[in-house]
């Protein structure tokens, strides 16, 4: 996945989101389904909630709240969980492709 | 008029013709049946409950029947109704007065859905609800039969009905429904309560009405504000032990025990959302039941 | 066999302010009769249009709220199982044709309004049909009827095939090839149907041409067997009809369509007793040009005896000793308008058969 890539909520506020310290719950509108999310997960929603994002301004955002081992991954981790969360419809990602 | 100011004639007389007329909490619900035991139920557990007259709106018609005027007379099996629709198989003619209030229960979660419907019990004291969710065996009722038992209001041991409108909890006091052990333990608990006749061998096993007091169907229109929010579990043996939970988790198994939360969609997502805001969330395990009321008196201070 | 006096909800779809000067009793009954005949969505609709909604005693306020809130939660999912139908008929390249209740919730319809029912059904080309099932098992829909007899019954002289439901979702779907069975002695071509479907504006979706609308509507409801929604397919028609009729030249075309379709008789119909029963405006002229292929005046009098009755509620309230046998005979007639009678008996004891074991029946 490019840096570049623009990582939102689905339109029409399909998406709701209740945030609690270091978890949040999503409700989908469409499909009816709730989702509980913790950890990177709900920093990664608190964030896209607020403002469109990069996954590059993702990256930046989660080393500032978080902290890791020197060996976790945490490209891979983002990766793995965006890849999730828009096959379950929480959000949607598009390619920035320079005008 | 309280039912208690009728004469048993003149209840089963209104049960065999268009019906006897009851405000149960919010609902005005008419039954009518045939049926001795459903008479000798309302008799003996209803008492407090206000009877209107016939130019009131009903909310639910129902009727406690046995299927058809043949069978009538084997005396096999009884019919739930409501206004003519059959939503259950018939039960056996001795779970009659269980019926009506599995019936009743139908009729409210399926009727309702300008309140969140919550599988749960709930209480008050002091100005705040305490809410029980449960799955069978958490022994909310149980919980529920004992708090009520040492002056705490009973709003519903069966469903709470959450206002979509105000987030307030509407009460439906009704009979406390306890199943099998349960039934000992509050007998031992609080020999002064007056429960039903229990029916055996329905498909929940035994079951015993508890008759609810007077002094909350009284204030059966009265709306509480949610205050905890707790998750019972009984655990034979275990400890008292009081959990705090986190709100989205709760919100999660809040929204697993309504009856209607999927058909609420996001006024459903909010109004869990508001009400887990709105309460302290515990988990809580228990085998003993005078730490339990204890415990929750002290909360509720 | 006098007629049943016409039910209080009648009146108050013809006239929703009516209710505001109901009595406590009357609401009651109001509210009873639209549950039972599956319309306290759309009477709902009708006092939320007419501004009324805030008048209401609070006690029927609360059951239509109630059932209004069941209502918009149907529609969210019927929006989502649409979409799932669209994705799964893009990869075989049929276009998707809406029909009946899913066709007015997409085209924006009156009749959409407090309109719930369990299956979404759509229309394909007979010759797609064996395509358009395999797209759909690859979706994760299954087919819901294994019983063979039912299975040969479909194909051999029904205009679906047997519902398709969907295992995760468990939603129901009815592919059609027309909008009535082949047996049919009236049967439209449904190249006809399909040649002049509209495209809802924006999205790649299609649903028949308004005069086809009402048409299968029609069809639909005075072909049907069982009338346990009869009344509200009555109001559908009702709603229907004044949408449509402020398009230009409507009922000229409705007319001609009819005709075309050979759908004359049901139009007949429908013009009549939703006149009749709900008020709807049809033009004199229009009334007494379809009435040009009425039955005469002795048949006419019975099947008025019949429908008046049929399409009332199903409810304690609105039936009188001849409804059952009324509903009965209105059976017995659809059989008859679908079926050569050579077919129909051994069907029709089938399903006596299937009711006496306790069936399920189709």
């Amino acid at each position: 996945m490019s840096g570049a890539c623009i990582i939102t909520l689905p339109k029409n506020r399909l998406i709701c989101c209740r945030f609690w310290d270091n978890e949040c719950v999503l409700y989908n509108q469409l499909t009816g389904e709730t989702h509980l999310i913790d950890d990177m997960g709900t920093e990664i929603f608190r964030l896209i909630s607020e403002k469109t994002a990069t996954r590059t301004q993702l990256l930046q955002s989660l080393h500032s709240v978080f902290e890791w081992d020197i060996d976790f991954d945490v490209e891979e981790v983002l990766d793995n969980l965006i890849l999730q969360y828009q096959k379950l419809g929480l959000i949607v990602v598009t390619e920035n492709t320079p005008a | 008029m309280k039912l208690a100011t009728l004469s048993k004639k003149a209840v089963i007389q209104a049960l065999n013709n268009d019906g006897l007329r009851l405000k149960v909490g919010g609902f005005n619900v008419c039954l009518s049946s045939p049926v001795a035991t459903v008479a000798d139920h309302l008799l003996g557990l209803y008492g407090a409950f206000d009877v209107v007259d016939h130019t009131a709106f009903i909310d639910f018609y129902t009727s406690i029947a046995p299927p058809s005027k043949l069978r009538r007379f084997f005396r096999a099996n009884v019919n739930f109704s409501f206004d003519g629709h059959i939503p259950f198989k018939p039960l056996p003619y001795k779970q009659a007065s269980a019926l009506f209030e599995w019936g009743l229960n139908w009729c409210i979660a399926n009727h309702s859905h300008h309140y969140l419907v919550i599988h749960a019990a709930v209480v008050e004291r002091n100005g705040q609800a305490f809410i029980f969710p449960g799955t069978p065996g958490s022994g909310k009722s149980t919980l529920c039969a004992a708090l009520v038992s040492r002056g705490w209001r009973l709003l519903s041991d069966e469903m709470t009905l959450l206002s979509v409108a105000d987030g307030w909890v509407y009460p439906i006091p009704r009979p406390i429904s306890l199943k099998n052990r349960s039934l000992d333990v509050i007998r031992d608990f609080a020999p002064d309560v007056i429960m039903g006749p229990v029916i055996k061998n329905t498909a929940k096993g035994a079951i015993g009405h508890v008759r609810p007091p007077d002094d909350s169907v009284n204030l059966g229109e009265i709306p509480v504000q949610p205050a905890k929010l707790i998750f019972p579990s009984y655990l034979k043996g275990s400890k008292t032990e009081l959990t705090p939970l986190s709100k989205s988790r709760a919100l999660l198994k809040v929204a697993e025990n309504c009856f209607n939360y999927n058909i609420l969609g996001l006024q459903g997502f909010n109004s869990v959302g508001d009400l887990v805001d709105a309460s302290d969330c515990y988990e809580f395990k228990y085998s003993n039941l005078e730490e339990a009321v204890a415990l929750f008196t002290e909360l509720a201070h | 066999m006098k007629p049943p006096q016409p039910p209080i909800l009648c009146s108050v779809l013809i006239e929703p302010r009516l209710a505001l000067n109901f009595n406590l009793h009357q609401w009651d009954l109001l509210i009873r009769q639209a549950r039972s005949a599956n319309l306290l969505v759309r009477l709902g609709y009708l006092f939320d249009s007419t501004s009324l909604s805030n008048q209401l005693p609070a006690q029927p306020l609360a059951h239509i709220k109630s059932a209004q809130a069941y209502a918009d939660r149907f529609y969210i999912s019927l929006q989502w199982e649409i979409n799932c139908i669209q994705n799964a008929l893009t990869a075989v390249n049929v276009p998707l044709v809406l029909l009946k209740g899913s066709a007015y919730f997409i085209a924006e319809n009156k009749a959409a309004k407090g309109r719930l029912f369990s299956d979404v059904d759509i229309l394909v080309p007979e010759d797609k049909l064996l395509e358009v099932e395999m797209a759909l098992i690859k979706a994760g829909w299954m087919t819901n009827t294994l019983d063979p007899y039912d299975q040969k019954y479909y194909r051999q002289w029904m205009h679906e095939i047997p519902p398709l439901r969907h295992l995760k979702r468990q939603t129901s779907i009815d592919v059609h090839h027309n909008i009535l069975p082949k047996t049919t002695r009236f049967c439209p071509d449904a190249n006809q149907l399909l040649a002049n479907s509209v495209k809802i504006p924006e999205q790649n979706i299609w649903v028949l041409a308004p005069e086809d609308r009402v048409l299968h509507s029609a069809a639909h409801l005075f072909h049907e067997g069982e009338f346990t929604q009869g009344l509200r397919d009555l109001s559908d028609l009702d709603l229907l009809l004044k949408e449509f009729s402020t398009q230009e030249n409507f009922w000229a075309s409705l007319l001609q369509r009819a005709d075309e379709l050979q759908q004359q008789i049901p139009l007949y119909y429908a013009l009549r007793y939703s006149h009749h029963i709900l008020q709807t405006p049809v033009p004199g002229h229009v009334l007494k040009a379809s009435q040009q292929q009425s039955p005469n005046r002795l048949k006419t009098a019975l099947i008025d005896a019949l429908f008046l009755r049929a399409l009332m509620p199903i409810h304690d309230s609105c039936d009188n000793r001849w409804t059952g046998l009324a509903r009965w005979l209105l059976f017995v007639r659809s059989h008859w308008l679908k079926m050569p009678v050579y077919l129909m008996i051994p069907h029709l004891l089938r399903k006596a058969y299937r009711r006496a074991t306790g069936k399920k029946q189709h």
